[in-house]
C-alpha cells in the first residue's frame, strides 16, 4: 500500500513547528506503524535528512512510552490499541495520515513527535503511593482483600501513563491518569488510611502542573489504549468530596 | 489541606458547580410547577402568583440564593474555561469521537442560558414585581410585547429552553460523576430520574410558549 | 595485566541460615551517617527503582539516572507471567529448599548455591513487601491470594496480575521510588543516558551521562555506583527486550575492569509471535503461562499445508508430549525452544516461513470452557489476535523461539559487588542467580530481591566503611579524561558520514549472533563468528550514518553508542560459547549431546563460572570460579 504522510516537524520545545509532507510506497499492510516509521527514518537517514523522533520503547503496548495524535486520536483509529501495537492494515491505500504530537501545555514537545510527560510523575509523587518501608510488611495473606476489589484495583492499576487522555481531552485534564491511582489505591485496604490525605495532594498537584479540569466528556475513556472507564473518575470525587468533608468537620472540633 | 484550598482546586470547583447546578434544577422544577398554572386560566395563575408575593421577605431570601447559585455555577464555569483553554495548547486537538456534544458545548450552551437568564429577569421578573402598570401578570406573559405577545419572545424562549435542556443533558449526568454517584447502587436510579430534568421540565416549558404564543393565537 | 582471583565471599556456615547470619553481621549505618553519602543507581527498573527507594529509606542520598522518561516505563514492565516465591499458600509440598533446587537445576547446575538459596529465602518477603505497596495480585475468591503453576516446576508458588505482573510490580517499586523522590531523598536524572564509569583510585566514584534532551556530556560523583541496567537481548537485534534496551553501561563497567561472566548464557523463550518479514523491528512475546494449557505440536508429515484444523489428531506430533511424559508442554524454556527448532530443521515448521509451531488451545477449551481461557489467558489472547490477524479462540496460536533474557553479566560477589570497587550490579544485568538458563517468573523475584532486600545491606557495609566524599568530586581529573574521552568517541561517530542507518548494521550483526550463537551452537560456527563480527564492526565505523547534531534530540547516535559495543560483546559472546565445549542449559553445543539430544554437561571440566576480563587489542582473558556444590547433588537435568 501507499501511504501520504503529513508530520510535524519541531526542532526543540522552544522552536515553531511545521507539518512535512512525506510518501511511503509499497507499504505491507502487516507491518505495525512504528515499523513503518522504521522505514521512513532509515530512508531520511540515507538522504542525510533528520529522522522523525518519536517515543517508543517495548513495542507491546505496555511501557507508554509512545502516542502521538494519528489524524486527531492519540495512538489512531483503533479502539484500546497504543501505536506499537497498531498495524497498517488499519490505514487504507493512498491514505492521508496527519501525525501530531500530543497537545497539552503540561506536554512541552521535546522533538517532533515526542513530548515531555514528567508531569504524571509528579502527580505520583505527591501521593500516588502506599506509605511502607521496605521490610515493614506483613505476612502478605494477613490481609485479605476481596477478589472483585482486587481486580478492579487492578483495572485501575493498568494504566500506562502514556498522556492518551489528557491529548484527547478538550480541556487537556489529566483527571483520568490521577483517578486511575487514586481509584487503584483506595480500593484496597492497603492504601486506605492515607487516602483522604493522598486525593487532595495529587489533586493539587494536578492542578499544578497546569493540566485543565475535568468536564465529564468522557473522551479520555473512549481513547485510552487500557480502557480505563470513568468511574474511576467518580471514585475520585467521592474522595475528595469525602475528603472535603473531613477537613470541614475537623475545623470545627 | 484547608476547606478553602480544597472547594478552589478544579475538583472542589466543579464540585461547586455540581451542587449549585443540581439546586438550579430543582428550582426548575418549582418554577415550572407554578407556570402550569397558566393552563387553568388567568384566575388561577393570578391567584397564585399573588401568593407568592404575600410570601415576601422569604421570596427576597429565595431569589437571593437563587442568584448566588447561577452567579458561582457562571463564575465557577468561567474560571474552569479559562484554565481548560490555558491547558489546551492547540485548542483543536483533541478527540472528538465518543463523545457527546452535549458535554462539549456545555459551556455555550451554558453562555447562551445565561443571557437568556438575564433577560428573562429584565423582562418578566422586572415587570411582575416593579412595573406591572396594572396589568395582570396572565396579560403580561400570555399577551405582552415582553411575553409571548411577541413571536421573536417566543421563539428565543423557545430555543433557549432547549439549549437549558441540552445544557442539563450533560450537567445532570456530569454532576452524577462529579458527586461520585456513578458506579454505586445509586446510579441506575440517578441516569432514570435524569431525563425529569432535562427532557420533561424542559418540554413543560417550553409547552407555553406554543400554546400562548402560537396555537391559541391561531384558534 | 590485572589477575583477578575470583572469591566469591559467600560466608562458610549452614546454608539455612548464613545470610540471615552474615547480615545481621553486616555494618550498620544510622540514617544520619547514612545521609552523608551519596549512591549512584543507573537504570530505575525493578531492581534499580526498588534499590533507589531502599537505600533512600535507609537514609543515602540516591541519584537514580534512566534514559526513559520516567522509571514507569523500564522493560521490567513487560514482564507478564509471574513472580515466584516459596510462600507453599497451596500446600503442594513447596518449600525454600524446593525453589532453590529447582533454580539450581534448571540452571542446570551452573549458578551459585549461596546466591540461589538467598534470592529462595528472599522470594518470601518480595510478596510482602509488594502486597503491603498495594500490588493488585491475583486472588482466589476467599480473599487470599492465588497462585499457578509456571514454566517448568510441578508446583504452583507463581503469584501474577493477570498478563502483568511485571507492570504492577514495577509500578509498585515506582511508587516507592516516588515517596523518596517527593521527600527528595532520591533525585531522579530522566532521559540520561550513562556512558562511562569513573574510576578513582581504583573505586568506582562516578559516571559521565549524556543528557538525550540536549547532548550535554556531564559528570556525577559519588560513593559508590550500583548498575541495574538489565540485559543484552538486544544484541541479536531481534529479541523481546524494549528497543533501547543495551548493554552500553555493562560494557563501560567491563572495560574499566569489572568481568564480565557467562556473555554466552542467553536464554531463548519458547513462545513467540515468529518473525513475519525483514522490517520486524523487535518479537513480541506470549507468557509461557499459556503452556499450562496449550498444547505444543506440528504436522507429523513435512510440509504439510493444510490449515491446522484441518489436520487430524492421529497426524499430529504433540512432539514435546511424547518426548517428555513427565512435563510435556511444561519442560523447561531452553527445551521447548531448541526440540522447536529441531522439529523445524526437519522441515516440520508450519506458517508460511516454516520457522513456527503450533500451541493449540482446543482441548483446554473443550474441558474447561472459553470463558475459563478468556479469563486466564484474555489480555494475550487479544494481543496476539491484534498482531497476527488471527483469532487464537478458533485457531491455533503461531509461535516460535525468540531471545528473552540473558542470565550472563558482570561477575559479582554475594554481596553483588564486581570486581571493580564500589560497582555494584543488580537484577539482569548480573550473571549471579540463574546460572545456564533462567525458570520462568524468575527474573521478577531476583530483580526485586537484589533490589529490596540485598544490596542495600551489603551497600551499606561496604559504605559503612568507607569514608564519605561529601563533595562533589567531578573536578578530579578522572573525570575530565572520561568526559573528554566520550566526547572524542561521540565525535568520531558523527564524523563517520556513512551510507547506513544504524538499524541496518545492528540487524546484520543480529544475525551473525542469532545463527551462531543463538539457540545451537557449533565449533565451526563460533569462528565464523569471530572472523564475521570485526567486519561488521568495520562496517559500523566506516559506513553509518548519523545526521543532525549530537547537540540535540538524536535517536541515531543514541542507538550507534548502544550499537558499538553490542558488536564488542558479541564477539565476547563468541569467544564464551567456543570456551565452553559442553552443553548445559541454554548453551546448546552441538558437538556435546546425548544419543537423545540432551544437553551433554561435562561437570569435570567446566563447573565454573567464566569471568572475561577485556583487553583492548588482544583476546580477552579468562578467568575461572569453580562452583561448589555442598547441599546439592549434581545430576543430569531430565524432564521425562
Amino acid at each position: 500500500m501507499n501511504i501520504n504522510l503529513k508530520i510535524w516537524r519541531q526542532s526543540s520545545g522552544s522552536t515553531k513547528g511545521i507539518l512535512k509532507s512525506y510518501r511511503l510506497e509499497n507499504i505491507d499492510p502487516n507491518i505495525s506503524f512504528l515499523e513503518m516509521m522504521d522505514i521512513l527514518n532509515i530512508k531520511l537517514v540515507k538522504e542525510k535528512k533528520d529522522p522523525v523522533a518519536f517515543d517508543h520503547d517495548c513495542r507491546e503496548g505496555i511501557c507508554g512510552s509512545c502516542g502521538f495524535m494519528i489524524n486527531g486520536s492519540p495512538h489512531g483509529p483503533q479502539k484500546a490499541t497504543t501505536v506499537c501495537q497498531l498495524h497498517m492494515r488499519a490505514f487504507s491505500n493512498e491514505e492521508d495520515i496527519l501525525l501530531e504530537p500530543f497537545r497539552a501545555e503540561s506536554f512541552p514537545v521535546i522533538k517532533d513527535l515526542s513530548v515531555d510527560r514528567k508531569a504524571f510523575d509528579r502527580i505520583i509523587s505527591s501521593g500516588g503511593y502506599v506509605s511502607t518501608n521496605t521490610g515493614e510488611a506483613p505476612e502478605a495473606n494477613s490481609i485479605s482483600i476481596k477478589k472483585e476489589y482486587a481486580d478492579e484495583a487492578f483495572l485501575s492499576s493498568a494504566c500506562i501513563g502514556c498522556g492518551a487522555c489528557v491529548a484527547a481531552c478538550k480541556n487537556s485534564s489529566a483527571m483520568l491518569f490521577t483517578s486511575a491511582k487514586v481509584s487503584h489505591l483506595s480500593l484496597l485496604p492497603q492504601g486506605q488510611k492515607e487516602g483522604k490525605d493522598r486525593v487532595a495532594k495529587m489533586v493539587a498537584t494536578m492542578d499544578e502542573e497546569g493540566f485543565g479540569s475535568c468536564t465529564n466528556t468522557g473522551a479520555c475513556s473512549a481513547e485510552c489504549p487500557k480502557e480505563i472507564g470513568q468511574v474511576n473518575i467518580a471514585r475520585l470525587n467521592q474522595e475528595y468530596i469525602s475528603s472535603s468533608l473531613s477537613s470541614l468537620l475537623k475545623k470545627k472540633e | 489541606m484547608s476547606i478553602l484550598k480544597l472547594l478552589t482546586s478544579s475538583v472542589g470547583r466543579k464540585i461547586l458547580m455540581a451542587i449549585t447546578g443540581l439546586l438550579l434544577a430543582f428550582f426548575m422544577a418549582f418554577h415550572l410547577f407554578g407556570n402550569l398554572f397558566l393552563f387553568l386560566g388567568e384566575e388561577a395563575f393570578n391567584a397564585y402568583v399573588n401568593k407568592l408575593h404575600q410570601l415576601g421577605f422569604l421570596i427576597r431570601i429565595a431569589e437571593f440564593f437563587l442568584v448566588l447559585f447561577v452567579g458561582s455555577h457562571a463564575y465557577s464555569g468561567t474560571l474552569l474555561w479559562l484554565k481548560n483553554r490555558k491547558a489546551k495548547k492547540v485548542i483543536s486537538s483533541y478527540s472528538k469521537a465518543n463523545t457527546s456534544n452535549a458535554a462539549r458545548s456545555a459551556a455555550f450552551t451554558g453562555s447562551i442560558v445565561f443571557i437568556f437568564l438575564a433577560t428573562h429577569w429584565s423582562t418578566f421578573w422586572y415587570k411582575f414585581n416593579f412595573d406591572l402598570q396594572g396589568m395582570s401578570y396572565y396579560y403580561v406573559v400570555t399577551e405582552s410585547s415582553v411575553g409571548f405577545g411577541s413571536p421573536a419572545v417566543s421563539i428565543f424562549y423557545i430555543v433557549a429552553i432547549a439549549l437549558l435542556g441540552y445544557h442539563l443533558k450533560h450537567g445532570i449526568t456530569s454532576a452524577g460523576q462529579t458527586l461520585g454517584i456513578v458506579g454505586t447502587k445509586y446510579e441506575k436510579i440517578y441516569n432514570n430520574l435524569s431525563a425529569i430534568f432535562w427532557f420533561w421540565i424542559p418540554l413543560g416549558f417550553i409547552s407555553i410558549p406554543i400554546w400562548f404564543g402560537f396555537i391559541a393565537r391561531v384558534i | 595485566m590485572t589477575e583477578f582471583n575470583l572469591f566469591s565471599k559467600a560466608p562458610n556456615g549452614e546454608l539455612h541460615t548464613k545470610w540471615e547470619e552474615y547480615k545481621n553481621n553486616l555494618k550498620k549505618l544510622t540514617p544520619e551517617e547514612a545521609n552523608k553519602y551519596k549512591v549512584i543507581v543507573i537504570g530505575t527498573g525493578l531492581a534499580g527503582a526498588s534499590a533507589s527507594a531502599t537505600l533512600a529509606e535507609q537514609g543515602f542520598n540516591v541519584h537514580a539516572f534512566s534514559f526513559h522518561e520516567s522509571p514507569r516505563r523500564a522493560h521490567s514492565i513487560a514482564a507478564q507471567g509471574g513472580i515466584n516465591a516459596a510462600k507453599n499458600y497451596k500446600s503442594d509440598g513447596d518449600s525454600v529448599m524446593r525453589l532453590f533446587y529447582d533454580t539450581i537445576k534448571g540452571g542446570d547446575f551452573r549458578s551459585r548455591e549461596d546466591n540461589v538459596y538467598r534470592l529462595a529465602e528472599i522470594s518470601k518477603n518480595i510478596i510482602d513487601q509488594c502486597v503491603a505497596q498495594g500490588v493488585p495480585f491475583a486472588r482466589e475468591y476467599g480473599g487470599l491470594l492465588d497462585n499457578r503453576s509456571f514454566g517448568g516446576v510441578q508446583v504452583s508458588r507463581t503469584f501474577y496480575a493477570r498478563g502483568q505482573t511485571g507492570q504492577q510490580l514495577l509500578l509498585g517499586a515506582y511508587s516507592a521510588l516516588s515517596r523518596q523522590m517527593e521527600k527528595k531523598k532520591v533525585v531522579f536524572y530522566s532521559r540520561h543516558d550513562m556512558l562511562d564509569i569513573v574510576l578513582v583510585n581504583r573505586k568506582a566514584k562516578g559516571i559521565v551521562t549524556r543528557n538525550l534532551v540536549n547532548g550535554k556530556i556531564e559528570t556525577h560523583s559519588a560513593d559508590i555506583v550500583i548498575l541495574a541496567t538489565g540485559g543484552y537481548s538486544n544484541v541479536y537485534y531481534l529479541s523481546t527486550n524494549a528497543m533501547a534496551s543495551n548493554v552500553t553501561a555493562n560494557w563501560r563497567a567491563h572495560r574499566k575492569g569489572a568481568l564480565f561472566a557467562n556473555p554466552s548464557f542467553t536464554q531463548i523463550h519458547p513462545t513467540c509471535i515468529p518473525v513475519k518479514n525483514d522490517f520486524q523491528s523487535k518479537l513480541t512475546l506470549m507468557s509461557e503461562s499459556l503452556r499450562n494449557d496449550g498444547r505444543v505440536w506440528v504436522p507429523q508429515k513435512k510440509n504439510d499445508q493444510r490449515r491446522p484444523t484441518e489436520i487430524p489428531e492421529g497426524e499430529r506430533d504433540y512432539y514435546l508430549e511424547r518426548i517428555y511424559p513427565a512435563f510435556g508442554n511444561l519442560v523447561p524454556r531452553d527445551v521447548a525452544s531448541r526440540r522447536a527448532k529441531e522439529v523445524c530443521d526437519e522441515g516440520r515448521g508450519i506458517g508460511p516461513t516454516g520457522f513456527a509451531v503450533y500451541l493449540d488451545f482446543q482441548k483446554a477449551i473443550d474441558e474447561k470452557g472459553e470463558d475459563f481461557i478468556r479469563e486466564k489467558y484474555g489480555n494475550l489472547f487479544d494481543m496476539y489476535q491484534n498482531i497476527t490477524n488471527e483469532n487464537p479462540y478458533e485457531t491455533p496460536m503461531k509461535i516460535y523461539p525468540a531471545v528473552h533474557y540473558t542470565m550472563g553479566g558482570l561477575w559479582v560477589d554475594y554481596n553483588l559487588m564486581t570486581t571493580v570497587e564500589g560497582l555494584f550490579s543488580i537484577g539482569e544485568s548480573n550473571f549471579s542467580d540463574h546460572g545456564a538458563n533462567r525458570l520462568g517468573a524468575s527474573a521478577l523475584m531476583q530483580g526485586l530481591a537484589d533490589g529490596y532486600f540485598v544490596v542495600p545491606h551489603t551497600a551499606m557495609d561496604f559504605l559503612a566503611k568507607e569514608t564519605p566524599l561529601m563533595k562533589d568530586i567531578t573536578d578530579r581529573p578522572e573525570f575530565k579524561e572520561a568526559k573528554d574521552k566520550t566526547e572524542n568517541e561521540i565525535n568520531k561517530l558523527m564524523m563517520v558520514d556513512g551510507k547506513m542507518a544504524v538499524d541496518e548494521v545492528h540487524r546484520e550483526l543480529g544475525k551473525i549472533v542469532w545463527d551462531k550463537i543463538g539457540m545451537a551452537r557449533t565449533e565451526s560456527g563460533l569462528r565464523e563468528a569471530l572472523s564475521e563480527i570485526p567486519k561488521i564492526k568495520e562496517k559500523f565505523w566506516n559506513n553509518i550514518s548519523i545526521p543532525g547534531s549530537d547537540k540535540d534530540v538524536n535517536q541515531e547516535l543514541e542507538k550507534a553508542l548502544r550499537v558499538k559495543d553490542f558488536i564488542e560483546l558479541a564477539e565476547l559472546m563468541a569467544f564464551d560459547a567456543l570456551d565452553r565445549n559442553e552443553s548445559c542449559g541454554a548453551h546448546f553445543r552441538e558437538e556435546y549431546q546425548t544419543e537423545e539430544n540432551e544437553a551433554e554437561r561435562n561437570d569435570k571440566d567446566f563447573k565454573y563460572v567464566a569471568a572475561w576480563d577485556y583487553s583492548e587489542n588482544e583476546n580477552p582473558k579468562l578467568f575461572r570460579e569453580e562452583l561448589k556444590y555442598n547441599n546439592v547433588k549434581l545430576k543430569t537435568r531430565s524432564y521425562k
